[in-house]
């Protein structure tokens, strides 16, 4: 299969010109990660969310108005062709660990095959083959309701942790990513040493059990817009299950056909 | 017959406490409690205002923020939110389409000048 059959066309590129608040809002908008930078009509590189919040953690400096998104873009994914073979895009999107690859042709930008691409492809395939339990990693950070936010937030921003689920007592009560805290870092004069998780907490309170397919899974995270569900086992937080497990058993799937 | 408001607010005590307080003024406030349920109304009825939560799950105020300015360009929107964002970012999204941002908790008087003064322009 190639890449141009599976192309996702709502791409919202950003003008390397532009400064990086108009691209979070591109990304808050879209509840993207990652967006394409064009330099004119030639593809220049990616702009991700961790490069924003990199800034906000450094603002004493300089404000987020006056820093371009051609300093913060980075050049580490490379563009691929609309003939190459998915497959391809698939190993660079496990191994890199991006939330897309952009296809360009010649230097133009013509769209971005992202994760949810290729869950949504992909996903009907392993209906009834695996089940939660099978792609779910066990690693996951829960936070009471009641913590301070600021300890919780330097985990998220300096990148240790991508999704923290937040629990009252074992009652799951919803998760913070790093798009709800670049939300939150808006704010002016923010002092996150004075807020609690609670103050920013969505109520998404989505869950799924360790033994429920896996396609129940991919349609949580549709119907969320969640990259990562937890994932529960009489009534305990047991792990999370996220787009990136379920695309690494994709390829595993596909290696292995 | 009064300015129509549509306030968009998952949590419902704050969406209904709204409504009391601007049908109290004269306005015909209708009340949505999702992002999806807010687009659905603005795709059948004409409102002078949206007054839109940020914070909501599954659909957030950015993500109907955006729609709203494909499927009715000119719609004023004005944040209602906890979130006190900064003079750069008002700034930008006034550029953007956004008429105000109202912080919560709110004082009823401001609330009601406020959207007073967006919806007579």
């Amino acid at each position: 299969m190639l890449v141009k059959e599976l192309l996702g066309g709502d791409v919202t590129p950003v003008d390397i010109k532009n400064d990086v608040l108009d691209a979070l809002f591109i990304m808050l908008g879209k509840r993207e990660n990652t967006l394409p930078v064009l330099d004119g009509r030639r593809f220049a590189g990616t702009v991700d969310i961790t490069s924003y919040t990199k800034i906000l953690q450094d603002m004493t400096n300089r404000k987020p108005e006056t820093i371009s998104v051609g300093e913060i873009m980075s050049k580490k994914v490379r563009p691929v062709d609309p003939n190459t073979e998915i497959s391809y895009v698939i190993d660079n999107i496990c191994e890199k660990e991006v939330h897309g690859i952009p296809v360009t042709s010649g230097h133009e930008l013509i769209g971005m095959v992202r994760r949810q691409d290729i869950l949504r492809h992909y996903t009907p395939s392993l209906k009834g083959k695996f089940k939660v339990q099978d792609v779910m990693s066990y690693h996951v950070s829960t936070n009471s309701i009641h913590d301070k936010l600021e300890p919780l937030a330097k985990r998220i921003l300096q990148g240790y942790e991508r999704k923290i689920v937040i629990v009252d007592y074992d009652t799951i009560k919803g998760t913070i990513d790093i798009l709800d805290l670049a939300n939150v870092l808006l704010s002016e004069g923010i002092d996150l040493s004075r807020m609690s998780v609670k103050d920013i907490l969505l109520p998404n309170a989505v869950s799924i059990g360790k033994y429920e397919d896996v396609t129940k899974a991919v349609q949580l995270m549709f119907e969320w817009k969640m990259e990562g569900i937890p994932v529960t086992d009489k009534n305990q937080v047991e792990g999370i299950v996220r787009d990136k497990d379920i695309i690494q058993r994709i390829k595993y799937t596909k290696d292995t056909a | 017959m009064g300015k129509r408001v549509l306030v968009v607010d998952d949590e419902v005590s704050v969406a209904k406490t709204v409504k009391f307080i601007l049908d109290a003024e004269g306005f015909e406030t209708s009340v949505v409690f999702s992002g999806e349920d807010c687009l659905k109304r603005i795709n059948s009825e004409s409102f002078d205002l949206v007054l839109l939560d940020i914070m909501m799950p599954k659909m957030n105020g950015w993500q109907v923020f955006e729609e709203l300015q494909k499927i009715k360009p000119g719609q004023k929107v004005a944040f209602l939110t906890v979130i006190r964002y900064s003079e750069a970012v008002k700034e930008k999204l006034r550029k953007e389409g956004l008429v105000d941002s109202i912080t919560k908790p709110f004082e009823n008087e401001d609330l009601i000048n406020r959207v007073k003064a967006i919806t007579s322009v």
